[in-house]
């Protein structure tokens, strides 16, 4: 029985008290239970039959109330261990962990299971290859593709710097291209370089060839996108349909692009999707493993079930969008982007130069045109200069400022205010001044002064159009002062009232003399007062001295005898007395041979006194003759005259 | 916005592209219908508040020596069957051609253009004819190139049966 896996051991040591029934029942072997009721069968054998009967059946039924819930147990027991399904399903529980501990301790169960795994991978393959590649072609073909990538990738890049170091002037050549043709440069970089560019992609669902998502390089080739997806879609139909008919193509073999001249379109096909990739140029095959093919099994497992349940509401597959912008990619031949083309360095530096060599010049430009208008604007406020035309000359760099205008003679001298007044080079300006007479007061004057040259005893002014002469001049210069003055530009009158003839000085003072005399008379009377002899005499010699001098210069004298009255009396009778009196005067000089025609007589009674009436002296002199001289020249005679009488003046 | 693929098919010179050509936008010649067999065009629908973008494929009509190719077909939401009022013969075509799309493709709504309506002295479908199409239950008009009659309505129609 120890050997039997159905032997009960005690959990716990028998007590030394004497044991309960049930303590007794858990110690007994279950095995040899039957055999318990026999001995008692047989002591009731002895006893009444009925009565043992039923002490029987009272003890078979105790013994089913104790031993029942400890034989089902036993039952179950044996059930799990006997039965290897139930074995296996309770062995399944504790085995995951129980594998997890062990690995973690050492290898023996990989080493263990390893040739049974190793067993079991070749049966599989042997017996069914599918399963196996289906499940890990989702890891080989990234794998393989990433591989390949790498290795065309550093081929790629040691080609590009072979073509960077053996065209290093290749830029600058461009832009002179570009400068030439009128081209932009990013164009002709794009043209001298461009291998490929992928333009636009469309997604299209395979069932319908409706578009799902379109993207583009260039936002002006997005129109009609869905059209020209129904139109690859149809002409991918149209010619798998003439290659099946042709050449005997199945249907599951997919038209993989289609050459249009300058651009191709490829098609990545998939269970529900198709990549339809227009690219512009020669496009490497290995984009179809790097980009395409991959952004193609990512939509179809991303949006599996949009793809699976499409009613042609693409608007779920604006989430594919990124995948497909992934795909435009595009490659130059000297690997520079034309968005990206570096500036190599010495064309940094030759911008450098000519930005200085600029940033130079232009300051000493705007520095020489800034002195140049402060030169022209010093000249334009200078009187006697007209400032007409200003400018640079052609020729190389500029050539030569010039300035060109009108210049009175008398006006300042430009070249002088270009040497002496600005930092301007004389050498680099060329003048042109043309002569003119300037009509402001002062070059008027000055201009009068530098013909005329007047002597440093007279003094000319120009006031309000008139020439005026006043000191002392000699008689040519009068006499040819008169005759210009009057045809100098600007001067409109000429007036010497106050310039003394060199030559009358004498007659001049001749003249004051007489004006001078006062002739007195008797109250109420045309007689000479007494005691005037000598003055008489005086005025008598220089009167003739006056009439004998005057015509030699050209003169002619007109002596006004003028009678005066005091104030006593009637006035008509003081006129007539003054009249009288200056007659008188006028006889006395005729007698004594004087020219009649130079005396003229005026009586004006007391309107005129010759001195104030405060005292008799005052009116004594009132009661007297005057004289007014006048030299005339022949022009102030003939004037005079036609004033006095015009008609004998005409005559 | 929804989009449905729908297909133009009839039997050669009923004047399919003639009927929709004012009526659709297009970018492509009729010579793809010569070189390619198929020419793509647009039309949009309005149906109640939703619009619905009609991708046209017009197939190049059905003759004694050129059949329709079944695989332009696949993935249609319906298509627009075209037959020439003034030859009879093209809606017998017009029948033929929805029973090979229904036995290759599964029945798919459609709408039936009797077209030419305005060469009415000329026309070749008689009343019992016409009876015989509408007993069929077939959505039916009679349509023309020259007036635009019938052509509207029937997308409107074939959209509504497309979208319901």
């Amino acid at each position: 029985m120890n050997d039997s896996p159905l032997r009960i051991v005690p959990s716990k040591p028998i007590h030394p008290d004497p044991p309960d029934v049930l303590d007794v029942l858990d110690i007994l072997d279950l095995a040899d239970l039957p055999d318990v009721s026999a001995p008692l069968g047989d002591a009731l054998a002895s006893d009444d039959q009925q009565s043992a009967e039923s002490r029987l059946g009272e003890l078979t039924e105790l013994r089913r109330l104790l031993m029942e819930p400890e034989q089902l147990k036993i039952g179950n027991i044996l059930e799990r261990l006997n039965n290897p399904h139930v074995r296996a399903r309770e062995l399944s529980r504790p085995l995951p962990e129980a594998i997890r501990l062990r690995s973690a301790q050492d290898d023996a169960l990989s080493e263990a299971l390893s040739p049974t795994i190793v067993k079991a991978f070749q049966n599989s393959i042997k017996s069914d290859p599918r399963p196996v590649a289906e499940a890990i072609s989702p890891l080989m073909g990234p794998a393989i593709r990433r591989a390949i990538a790498v290795a065309l990738s550093g081929m790629i890049q040691s080609f590009d710097q072979a073509l960077k170091h053996s065209f290093s002037l290749q830029g600058l050549k461009w832009r002179i291209e570009a400068w030439r043709t009128g081209k932009a440069f990013a164009e002709v970089v794009m043209l001298h370089t461009l291998l490929y560019r992928v333009e636009q992609v469309f997604l299209i669902h395979k069932q319908t060839g409706l578009l799902l998502q379109h993207v583009t390089s260039d936002p002006a080739l997005s129109h009609d996108a869905d059209i020209v997806s129904g139109m690859l879609t149809a002409i991918q139909v149209a010619i798998g349909n003439f290659a099946k008919d042709s050449f005997g193509r199945r249907d599951e073999e997919q038209i993989d692009s289609l050459d249009m001249g300058d651009r191709e379109v490829w098609f990545e096909t998939g269970p529900s999707a198709v990549l339809a990739i227009v690219i512009n140029g020669q496009a490497p095959e290995t984009l179809r493993g790097d980009y395409f093919a991959p952004a193609l099994e990512a939509i179809q497992v991303e949006q599996r079930d949009d793809l699976a349940l499409f009613n042609g509401d693409s608007a779920a597959f604006e989430n594919s969008r990124p995948l497909l912008e992934g795909c435009l990619h595009s490659q130059y031949k000297d690997g520079a982007h034309p968005d990206e083309f570096k500036i190599p360095a010495y064309v940094w530096l030759l911008l450098a130069a000519l930005i200085i060599t600029l940033g130079t010049w232009g300051f000493f430009a705007v520095r020489g045109q800034w002195r140049w208008n402060s030169y022209l604007e010093r000249l334009k406020n200078e009187p006697g200069i007209v400032v007409a035309e200003t400018g640079r000359q052609r020729g190389w760099l500029g050539g030569k400022r010039f300035v060109t205008g009108l210049r009175d003679p008398l006006a300042a001298d430009p070249e002088a205010i270009l040497r002496n007044e600005t930092p301007i080079d004389p050498s680099t300006v060329f003048a042109h001044w043309e002569p003119y007479q300037a009509l402001e007061p002062r070059f008027i004057l000055a201009r009068a002064q530098k013909i005329l040259e007047p002597p440093s005893t007279a003094e000319l002014k120009f006031e309000n159009g008139t020439l005026k002469a006043s000191g002392i001049a000699p008689h040519d210069w009068v006499t040819e002062s008169q005759r210009i003055a009057r045809v100098l530009p600007g001067v409109t009158a000429y007036d010497d009232q106050n310039l003394i003839d060199e030559d009358l000085k004498e007659p001049e003072m001749v003249r004051q003399r007489i004006q001078q005399q006062v002739i007195r008379f008797v109250t109420g009377s045309a007689q000479i007062a007494p005691g005037q002899t000598q003055s008489l005499q005086a005025l008598l010699s220089d009167v003739q001295k006056l009439s004998a001098i005057a015509p030699a210069l050209g003169r002619s004298v007109r002596i006004e005898i003028v009678g005066h009255t005091d104030t006593e009396g009637d006035p008509s009778l003081n006129q007539r007395l003054s009249q009288e009196r200056a007659t008188k005067i006028l006889s006395m000089l005729t007698s004594k041979q004087i020219n009649p025609n130079s005396l003229a007589v005026a009586g004006v009674g007391s309107a005129q006194p010759v001195r104030d009436e405060t005292s008799e002296a005052g009116k004594q002199f009132n009661r007297s003759v005057s004289f007014n001289v006048l030299l005339l020249t022949p022009r102030q005679a003939k004037t005079l005259l036609l004033q006095a009488n015009p008609k004998e003046g005409r005559q | 916005m929804i989009q449905k693929k729908i297909c133009l098919l009839g039997a050669f010179a009923v004047g399919k592209t003639s009927l929709v050509s004012r009526f659709v936008k297009s970018i492509y010649s009729d010579q793809y219908l010569t070189t390619v067999g198929v020419k793509v065009d647009k039309k949009t629908v309005q149906l109640g508040d939703q619009q619905v973008n009609l991708i046209l494929w017009d197939l190049a009509g059905e003759d004694e020596f050129q059949k329709v190719r079944m695989d332009y077909l696949r993935g249609a939401a319906g298509y627009l069957l075209v037959a020439d009022g003034t030859r009879r013969s093209t809606l017998d075509t017009a029948r033929m051609l929805e029973q090979r799309v229904t036995k290759d493709i599964g029945p798919l709504p459609f709408v039936l253009l009797l077209n030419k309506a305005d060469l009415v002295n000329e026309w070749d479908v008689d009343e019992q004819a016409m009876k015989e199409i509408l007993a069929s239950g077939w959505d039916t008009f009679k349509s023309s190139a020259k007036t635009g009659e019938g052509v509207e309505e029937a997308f409107q129609l074939l959209a509504k049966k497309m979208c319901p």
